[in-house]
């Protein structure tokens, strides 16, 4: 038995909180909201039954038996929160639209509209809150259309939260590009202030509310990409009064130093009609390291064994690209190196047909011989590939105007491609 | 049980008396507050009571009914009935009322009992024992008799929603 009451128990619970999550915003009372009671008696005297007396509100009947009642205030509490990639939010040197996303989540009990801005911390969030190393170009503020989940330039257009009701979130996006001169692992540092205004007006920007009625104020702000100045609210203590709609701030302060409020240089404070989180972008870029070793192979003295580089000796070049560990990945990468000085100094020719036998020479040799030896993941699935020599073909290898080059294609992060090729020393 | 029939005798008493009306005989007031921590002069924190003049969702209000015998014979079978207000919810157990028995109803004000007996439908035609979150109207009955002049409270808390 116990057990049964136990799973109805549990039934119980599990309906009451499915109505919940689909009645989120009917559950909250509104702020304007009258809240009325009156209560009743019923009594004999002599023992007989008399009639039913409503209650008074003030004990004054003469103005009526009237209901107790009071109503409902204004709560401003609300959450801005990182959202999607927890963590830095990564893009290449010269990337344009880097976006860092955050919720904003209306607990108040009343629709609001909220003003927006980004703020340059200079503080890195995912490093403790350590300085950063650049700043973003171009920095905005964006909120989701709702129409394409994540950050998309031509729908999320809107600057400011319009008519967020209660209990609800919305997505908002402090969108940066990354500056051409920026090295792998640089980090900016950003925070999303957003700002309380009046709702009640559809597709309007509200005025932003910077007071309360308990002496509570909003600091001064820039919002909606510059377009919004907003001064300091001035302290407004009201006595309280069960008959009108007053407004109380109960956000909360920034958990972080870096959370800062819309003036940049103070954590958020609690009650102060502002939320705030931060984030920060991380530049990922390629980090490409080249090598080049020489090894002589033969030489018409001693042939292969122990040769010398003495004219008429054969000398293999091997050129080692690397990208770094965490790099983003390179494109079409292409090795050159020039031997023009040599060759016009008549220290060295180019040695072409010494590939052949080696990874399937595409046209078998002569007439076109193959005089490069490469290696890379992209190429023949990372098997040794040789190629003709010859400018302007399909391979990408050329020794065009005594110049080696290789088109060794695309280098994720940690992969590595070489390129082999052979001179003769004169 | 013999709460349910002594209801029904209540309701019926009142039909037979309409029309015999001495209302003036009992006054009853009804007030809303809000307990809020003030620090005193010592500097301790202590709680007064206030007008609910700022009340934002989570708040507690407490009703205080006042019932007093303005008449000059004693008052019997006296019944105090008051529906939980809009936009609120029953504080479970803070219903209080010195010499009275207190019951729930979760239908509006049909039928009344104590919690451990009430049910409301669930779903697919199944009954839950009733959450204070169900109740919609709350019930003292008080079992002494009011003396003439004098007066007697109960009082109950909601939860602003």
């Amino acid at each position: 038995m116990k057990t049964l009451n136990r799973v109805r128990h549990l039934a119980g619970v599990w309906l009451v909180g499915f109505l919940s999550l689909l009645g989120t915003s009917a559950v909250l009372a509104d702020a304007g909201d009258t809240i009325s009671n009156q209560a009743t008696i019923n009594y004999s005297v002599g023992g007989v039954p008399q009639a039913a007396v409503n209650s008074d509100d003030d004990g004054n009947p003469a103005n009526g038996l009237n209901p107790t009642t009071f109503v409902e205030d204004r709560l401003v509490n609300f959450v801005v929160a990182e959202a999607g990639v927890i963590g830095y939010s990564t893009g290449a040197p010269g990337q344009t639209g880097v976006a860092l996303q955050f919720t904003v989540t209306n607990t108040s009990n009343s629709t609001l509209d909220f003003l927006l801005a980004a703020i340059d911390t200079d503080l890195d969030t995912h490093n403790g809150g350590a300085a950063d190393t650049i700043d973003a170009n171009n920095v905005q503020v964006f909120v989701e259309s709702g129409a394409t989940p994540g950050f998309q330039p031509t729908e999320d257009t809107a600057v400011f939260i319009d008519e967020l009701t209660e209990g609800n979130a919305i997505e908002v996006y402090i969108t940066g590009d990354i500056p051409a001169g920026a090295v792998n692992a640089d980090t900016a540092g950003y925070a999303l202030v957003a700002q309380i205004a009046a709702g009640g007006a559809a597709t309007t920007e509200g005025a932003a509310i910077t007071n309360d009625d308990s002496g509570n104020v909003s600091p001064a702000g820039t919002y909606s990409n510059g377009g919004t100045v907003v001064a300091a609210g001035t302290p407004n203590t009201v006595a309280d009064d069960p008959a009108t709609v007053q407004t109380v701030f109960n956000d909360p302060a920034g958990a972080l130093a870096e959370d800062t409020d819309s003036t940049g240089a103070a954590q958020d404070a609690a009650q102060n009609g502002q939320a705030s989180d931060s984030d920060a972008f991380q530049v990922v870029a390629a980090v490409l390291s080249v090598a080049k070793t020489s090894v002589v192979i033969s030489d018409p003295v001693n042939g292969t064994t122990n040769p010398k580089a003495i004219p008429g000796a054969i000398v293999e070049y091997t050129i080692t690209i690397t990208n770094g560990a965490g790099a983003s990945t390179a494109q079409a990468v292409v090795v050159s190196d020039s031997l023009a000085a040599e060759i016009a100094a008549l220290r060295l020719a180019y040695e072409t047909a010494t590939f052949n036998a080696q990874g399937t020479c595409p046209g078998g040799g002569a007439p076109n011989p193959c005089g490069i030896l490469v290696t890379a993941p992209d190429i023949n699935a990372g098997v040794a590939q040789a190629i003709t020599n010859t400018n302007g073909d399909a391979d990408g290898g050329d020794f065009t105007t005594d110049i080696v080059s290789m088109n060794v294609g695309d280098l994720d992060a940690g992969e590595s491609a070489t390129v082999q090729f052979r001179v003769l020393v004169q | 049980m013999r709460l349910v029939r002594q209801l029904f005798t209540v309701t019926g008493l009142i039909l037979l008396s309409a029309g015999y009306a001495h209302a003036d005989d009992i006054k009853l007031v009804n007030q809303a507050f809000k307990e809020v921590a003030v620090v005193n002069a010592k500097g301790e924190k202590e709680f007064k009571l206030v007008e609910p003049g700022t009340v934002v969702p989570k708040d507690e209000i407490l009703y205080i009914t006042t019932f007093a015998n303005t008449g000059d014979q004693p008052a019997t079978d006296i019944v105090i009935t008051n529906p939980l207000p809009n936009n609120s919810r029953y504080k479970a157990g803070s219903a209080f009322g010195a010499g009275t028995e207190i019951s729930y109803s979760v239908d509006g004000g049909k039928s009344y009992g104590t919690p451990e007996t009430l049910k409301v439908s669930g779903s697919a035609g199944q009954t839950r024992a009733a959450g204070p979150d169900d109740y919609t109207h709350i019930r003292w009955v008080y079992t002494g008799e009011l003396a003439p002049g004098a007066e007697s409270t109960v009082t109950f808390r909601t939860i602003i929603k």
